[in-house]
């Protein structure tokens, strides 16, 4: 199926390593990690310690006028629509909005807000709960704040699908502008940190080192890989049909030009997303790996890496940016893209960092903790949840 | 361009278990509104709910759903009937290329609320009660459960999740994404949402009268609603059963406020305008629609306007309905279980009544099929969503093949 060309005319990364683009893709060259102890709430009755935090961050930089209420979710992302619009060159009041399309993601939206409203609930019963925080509790709370705010009232779709939220959001976007349904969408999606949820991932037994070995860290794809880091940050995209770009004479970083969702089948969604290149998979020049540091998901990513690339296997750098974001649930695939593109734009593969002892013998081409120079036209994101939803999104970019 | 047709359906409610049992309960103008009692609701302002009780799993959902929260419980007993209903599970090749969209506003809240508790140190909580509460948990429980390889989402747009899940769903299979999709919508009745949905002063202690002069709130409620959507091609191959087609779906925001309704119900009337587009259809091929309907004083009135808006004068000769009146507002389901009754309507040529319905209201002066049922030919029903932060949702259903049908703009 043919359709129009999508491009990628803005981002807006908001993460630990870096806020906006700048300092985005520096810290993914320079390798910097994101990752630290827990500044923002205790963890003295845990095991893990870690995360990968927003520091620095005061959200009233990118508001006009203070708001009465925000949890840190709605904050993070308003960050990063502020900057995508901004590096877009985008004055949407300028603009037929209600052509626009907001798709966004979130793998627990504002669970923070829920856990304070509950909190008065069992303190002060029901019939003295905050009811200003009660409509802030909602997992399309940050979208609706975000439609409201910036006046977008046209096409409005709210992914809640764990790891993979922000990645359906943006392959939903491609679907629709390569359709000719809108000239433009923008696309991402947010998950802050919290106690609850940090709890909640020590508990699941999914944070190093509660999956085995006493290091805490985050080392996808290394024999001593033991569990995922935390993270948290948001991610907004400009994605635009290739003409409404071009009239507007904005810069381009990429394309997307293909994309693969299916449930518990990694490999089919990698083939799917690179269907149009001539050589499938094998030809791609970058792999940007789901790969978090727990075992599960880093082998059945490599099984899955292995399917797809066939004999080209060794070929294909393969690297995950998840040691210098740390786990970022909701915004990975929107993060990820955004670092992708960076690739492109640097001629730079960021590393796996702490990867010194690849886990088995696979002859996958990993980039370990040092990155390689190359040039990048042709890049995969894979983004997996650990419930077994994965997408892949292919990028391009045309000399 | 191929057709999207309705071949499974499923529905666990108030008005109790199976699309066949609530459709005759709609039709006769029963209540499924008591004095809830998964809680003490004692201590709230609002204590009637429509509540599921006496529940249990099907016995082909099993064991895989005996240690999942209890929305996700309703959620697979929705999907089990829908699945069955369309005779999926023949089909392997079907079954690799079928998606899961499922969608709901409070998920697995009940173990959430443990987990909640439990950190504020005034309960407990297992490990597996955070998972639970996680959306995607109710996904991939549905999807593995019955081999469904295809694209696995929840989605969250409030009070219109379960029309904005057909939406996407219908987005899936015409780019090729999907074969056919599970669509659905579920949530279950908790402290959280019932301390919420008070304080926001949208409930009443009477019963609820959509568009009635005397209206004064809605009332929550629980439960679950599954349609499996498929391509017409491949349903046709198959020998599928087919129900009607999704002709077309639009979503937005109103851009307005996270609480209050948009004045005249702009937003409505655009997402109206969006799903009749998306369905090459014009006003007057619509011959019902299946409204939100709450039974609150702004929603009902800002629906009405925006239907006028849109459809100018056929509004007036177009019955409309709202469900809510007997069966709650079911939050994350209410979608998906209207569009199950917007595709009976059009099947059995019948509208369900608003009952509750007394005085005439000036400002809700569209015809609305009151208290008791009426027996109609239609091609074409919409039926509208709507909720909270300003998300609206609207679906149009067709029978037959021989409605109008306009060339297709950008689809």
């Amino acid at each position: 199926m043919t359709g129009k060309r999508v491009v990628i005319t803005g981002v807006g990364p908001v993460s630990a390593i870096g806020i906006g683009r700048d300092a985005f893709f520096e810290a993914l060259k320079n390798g910097h990690s994101g990752i630290g102890p827990v500044a923002a709430f205790s963890t003295d009755r845990l095991t893990s310690k870690l995360a990968a935090e927003v520091r620095g961050f005061d959200v009233r930089e990118y508001l006009e006028t203070e708001k009465a209420y925000l949890d840190r979710a709605s904050q993070l992302a308003f960050a990063a629509m502020s900057l995508a619009l901004e590096d877009g060159n985008l004055n949407l009041k300028e603009m037929d909005r209600s052509a626009i399309g907001l798709i966004l993601g979130s793998a627990v939206g504002c669970l923070e807000s829920a856990s304070l409203f509950f909190g008065d609930f069992l303190e002060k019963g029901p019939r003295f709960v905050k009811p200003i925080i009660f409509p802030h509790t909602y997992a399309n709370t940050t979208i609706s704040l975000l439609a409201i705010e910036y006046g977008l009232d046209g096409y409005h779709l709210n992914f809640a699908s764990g790891v993979t939220s922000s990645a359906s959001a943006l392959l939903h976007a491609y679907d629709r502008i390569r359709a000719g349904r809108n000239p433009l969408v923008l696309a991402g999606g947010v998950d802050a940190l919290s106690p609850l949820l940090y709890e909640g991932y020590e508990r699941a037994g999914r944070l190093s080192p509660h999956d085995g070995g006493g290091v805490e860290a985050c080392s996808p794809f290394d024999a001593a890989h033991n569990g995922a880091v935390l993270g948290e940050g948001a991610g907004l995209l400009v994605l635009e049909e290739w003409e409404h770009a071009r009239q507007r004479g904005t810069r381009i970083y990429g394309e997307i030009s293909g994309g693969g969702a299916y449930g518990d089948t990694m490999a089919r969604a990698m083939r799917a997303a690179c269907r149009d290149l001539p050589g499938g998979v094998a030809d791609l020049d970058y792999i940007s790996a789901a790969a978090n540091g727990s075992r599960a998901l880093d082998r059945a990513e490599t099984r899955a890496l292995r399917e797809a690339l066939g004999e080209s296997a060794g070929n294909v750098p393969v690297s995950s940016v998840k040691p210098l974001l740390g786990e970022v649930l909701g915004a990975d695939g929107a993060l990820r893209t955004i670092a992708a593109l960076g690739a492109m734009e640097t001629g730079f593969v960021p590393p796996t960092l702490n990867l010194k002892q690849p886990d088995g013998a696979e002859p996958l081409n990993r980039v370990r903790d040092q990155g390689i120079n190359r040039a990048v036209s042709k890049a995969l994101v894979n983004s997996i949840d650990p419930g077994g939803n994965a997408v892949s999104l292919l990028l391009t970019k045309r000399e | 361009m191929t057709r999207i047709v309705v071949t499974g359906m499923g529905a666990i409610s108030p008005l109790g278990a199976g699309v066949a049992r609530v459709w005759e309960a709609l039709c006769r103008g029963e209540s499924g509104i008591r004095d809830v009692t998964r809680f003490d609701a004692k201590d709230f302002p609002y204590t009637r709910g429509g509540e599921i009780r006496d529940f249990r799993l099907p016995p082909d959902v099993g064991s895989a759903g005996a240690t999942a929260d209890l929305a996700t419980q309703f959620m697979l007993t929705a999907a089990a009937e829908a699945l069955r209903d369309g005779r999926l599970a023949d089909d392997a090749a079907l079954l690799a290329d079928t998606g899961v969209v499922l969608s709901t506003n409070f998920g697995g809240v009940l173990s959430g609320e443990k987990v909640m508790a439990e950190r504020l140190g005034k309960g407990q909580a297992q490990a597996a009660d955070f998972d639970e509460f996680l959306f995607q948990t109710c996904a991939d429980r549905v999807a593995r459960h019955w081999h469904l390889g295809g694209p696995r989402n929840m989605l969250s747009l409030s009070c219109a999740s379960g029309a904005a899940a057909i939406g996407y769903g219908l987005e899936l299979i015409r780019r090729g994404r999907a074969r056919a999709v599970l669509t659905g919508g579920y949530d279950a009745l908790s402290r959280f949402a019932w301390s919420g949905l008070s304080a926001l002063r949208t409930m009443t202690k009477d019963a609820v009268r959509p568009f009635d002069k005397n209206r004064s709130g809605t009332i929550f409620s629980e439960g679950a609603a599954a349609l499996l959507i498929e391509d017409e091609d491949s349903a046709r191959r198959r020998g599928a059963k087919i129900y009607a087609a999704v002709a077309g779906a639009g979503m937005n925001n109103n851009a307005f406020h996270i609480t209050a309704p948009a004045k005249e119900g702009a937003g409505s009337a655009a997402v109206m305008r969006m799903a009749l587009s998306d369905a090459g259809l014009q006003p007057e091929d619509i011959d019902h629609i299946n409204a939100h309907g709450t039974g609150t004083k702004p929603n009902d009135v800002t629906e009405t306007q925006a239907i006028k808006a849109v459809f100018g004068p056929h509004a007036y000769a177009m019955p409309i309905t709202s469900i809510k009146s007997m069966i709650g507002h079911m939050m994350g389901a209410a979608g998906s279980l209207e569009a199950i009754a917007s595709v009976l309507s059009i099947r059995d040529g019948v509208i369900p009544p608003t009952t509750n319905y007394r005085d005439p209201d000036p400002e809700c002066d569209l015809p609305c099929v009151t208290n008791v049922k009426r027996t109609m030919r239609i091609r074409s029903v919409l039926s509208n969503s709507a909720g909270i932060g300003g998300c609206n949702a609207a679906v149009i259903f067709s029978g037959g093949r021989t409605e109008k049908r306009k060339a297709r703009g950008a689809t």
